[in-house]
């Protein structure tokens, strides 16, 4: 109780030295910004304050900020005891009284909807209210959602541990015949599923330009490991390539080849498209590496939609993100050690 | 509650569940990034592709792995004979070891075609195979052993115990097998020709490394007193 009433005294004094120091600050900038300081807004402190104290910094929660504090601190300081020092809630020893309420409040329904059924089973008797099971599946709160709920209504600080309770809780809920108070309920953790699928753009895959000569094309870029290449296919042709300005010579090895011809082979449309690359960097297999990158990427408007799903499915339109990996101190190499001495 | 390095937590106030963590809170060595952690695995063979894709229905926008350098679709491309590349290859020479299982094929296509004419009956000249994919498959079958000796402490000293064993660990060894027993020779001759005899031989199940397999069997059932290691 003391040292409730400490905490509530300071945070008391506190609120008053911000509101002090903010009011303050307030009329200097206005002296500097030349407005009056009744007619300034927050969007112009947020202007002079990025244009005064510019920081690179990505989190946007740790850059300077001029707010009333009230903004940031809660301004009432309640108690949630009464003078003898009983609390109101009573889960109030918890330490978190209302994600427990909520807990307990839906064991209890569960209870209360098993009695129903084993009076129902047992006396035949109809019930004395519309029970119906939930027709959709339902998606419960992620972890952040479900942490900023709490913070911010009831400043509770929850784990992921009681996260996962109580997502367990709340499926096992809605497996059962529910009424309609009990649908109330649940709708305010969790909404049914959408069926929608991500899908690919469909402008962004159909885009091409037009030449001066009047054909279509599209350039792409590929990459892997330290090579880069552009790619461009021209629609409607007789089966060019050209790499460097050499033919498919340019690659010594029987893998290289393959590797460039692989998603012209997949599509089959060896005879019909035209195709003028660009590399630089890298060695042999990242060359031919990073033109299949390129070329899968450029075919797509050019294709029907089953050779499309044919190139996503099989995983030729991803960059392979594997690069050396670097030396490290204290060793040889990456990963080799020294010898090992006993002394 | 000090949590170390693999042990399981079991909650049980709302049902058990498991919690696995691989590496202890105290350590300093940091555990290095599964860079394909997110990523979805993608088909890596012709034939699923094609039974998948027979609609004009758009697919599921998602990051998959990326195709491995070695998958094409031409002809010539086999998964089992490009494991088989990989575990003969030294110091990362790949074309090299190309040239070599390719020879290896031929060589068997051109001692197949020499038995098919030598042999007078229509019905001998049906049992000899030619194509070399087909016997390259059957030898290698032949060569998987079922189970597998694997070295248990047990009350301060080691015992070798019969176990069973997945998939991509049998083939693995039935490989071992066939090239360490051509590769150890004194040899004055090139390894495509060691390696086509050794190859047609465990086709018909003869050979040095059939051999190994049966003495691994053998081996297996001398101790099979201590299977009961395997548990607990």
């Amino acid at each position: 109780m003391k040292a409730f009433l400490k905490r509530a005294k300071e945070h008391e004094s506190k609120i008053n030295k911000y509101t002090e120091e903010y009011e303050l600050g307030r009329k200097h900038l206005a002296n500097m910004m030349g407005i009056h300081p009744d007619e300034m807004t927050q969007e112009h402190i947020n202007e002079a304050i990025r244009y005064l104290l510019p920081s690179g910094l990505f989190d946007k929660g740790s850059r300077p900020q001029f707010k009333h504090p009230k903004d940031i601190l809660p301004l009432n300081f309640d108690f949630p005891f009464d003078k003898a020092g009983r609390p109101y809630h009573y889960q109030y020893y918890t330490l978190l009284p209302n994600y427990h309420c909520i807990m307990s409040e839906a064991a209890w329904r569960m209870e209360c909807l098993r009695e129903e059924e084993v009076r129902i089973g047992s006396t035949g008797a109809p019930p004395q209210e519309e029970m119906k099971h939930l027709s959709e599946e339902y998606e419960w709160m992620d972890l952040r959602t479900f942490l900023n709920y709490f913070k911010s209504n009831h400043s509770e600080v929850v784990q992921v541990n009681e996260h996962n309770r109580f997502v367990i809780l709340m499926t096992k809920l809605s497996k059962m015949r529910l009424r309609e108070q009990d649908v109330a309920f649940l709708k305010q953790f969790g909404s049914p599923k959408t069926s929608e699928i991500n899908v690919m753009d469909t402008e962004e895959i159909k885009k091409f330009y037009v030449n001066e000569q009047g054909r279509k094309f599209r350039t792409k870029n590929g990459y892997r490991k330290s090579a880069i290449a552009q790619v461009t296919v021209y629609a409607e042709g007789e089966g060019i390539l050209e790499i460097n300005g050499k033919g498919i010579e340019y690659f010594e090895s029987q893998y290289a080849r393959e590797q460039v011809l692989f998603p012209l082979v997949l599509t089959s449309s060896l005879n019909k498209v035209d195709v003028h690359a660009r590399v630089e960097g890298g060695g042999e297999m990242g060359q031919s590496g990073a033109i299949r990158h390129g070329l899968s990427n450029a075919l797509l408007p050019f294709v029907s939609q089953q050779m499309v799903n044919k190139l996503s499915l099989s995983g030729l339109l991803d960059r392979d993100s594997r690069v050396k990996e670097r030396n490290k101190p204290g060793q040889k190499k990456a990963r080799k050690q020294f010898q090992w001495r006993a002394r | 509650m000090a949590l170390c390095k693999g042990k399981t937590i079991y909650h049980t106030l709302l049902g058990i569940y498991k919690q696995h963590i691989s590496t202890s809170y105290f350590s300093t060595n940091k555990v290095l990034s599964n860079m394909y952690k997110d990523r979805v695995p993608s088909v890596q063979s012709i034939e699923e592709l094609n039974a998948l894709c027979i609609d004009d229905k758009p697919v599921e926008k998602k990051i998959r792995i990326p195709a491995k350098s070695e998958f094409s679709s031409a002809v010539t491309y086999d998964p089992i004979v490009q494991k088989f590349i990989n575990i003969l290859m030294r110091d990362g020479k790949k074309e090299k070891t190309r040239e070599i299982i390719e020879q290896v094929l031929e060589n068997i296509k051109m001692k197949q075609i020499e038995n098919y004419h030598k042999a007078t009956t229509d019905a001998e000249k049906a049992m000899v195979v030619t194509d070399p994919l087909k016997v390259f498959h059957g030898a290698v079958e032949n060569c998987k052993p079922l189970l597998i000796l694997k070295t248990i402490v047990k009350g301060g000293s080691g015992y070798r115990v019969p176990v069973y064993c997945h998939e991509r660990r049998r083939l693995r060894v039935g490989i071992n097998f066939i090239i360490k027993t051509c590769d150890t020779r004194k040899r004055k001759v090139p390894l495509s020709t060691v390696l086509a005899t050794e190859i047609l031989q465990a086709y018909n199940n003869e050979g040095n490394a059939v051999g190994k397999k049966h003495q691994l069997h053998k081996e297996c059932e001398a101790q099979r007193a201590f299977a009961h290691y395997r548990w607990k």
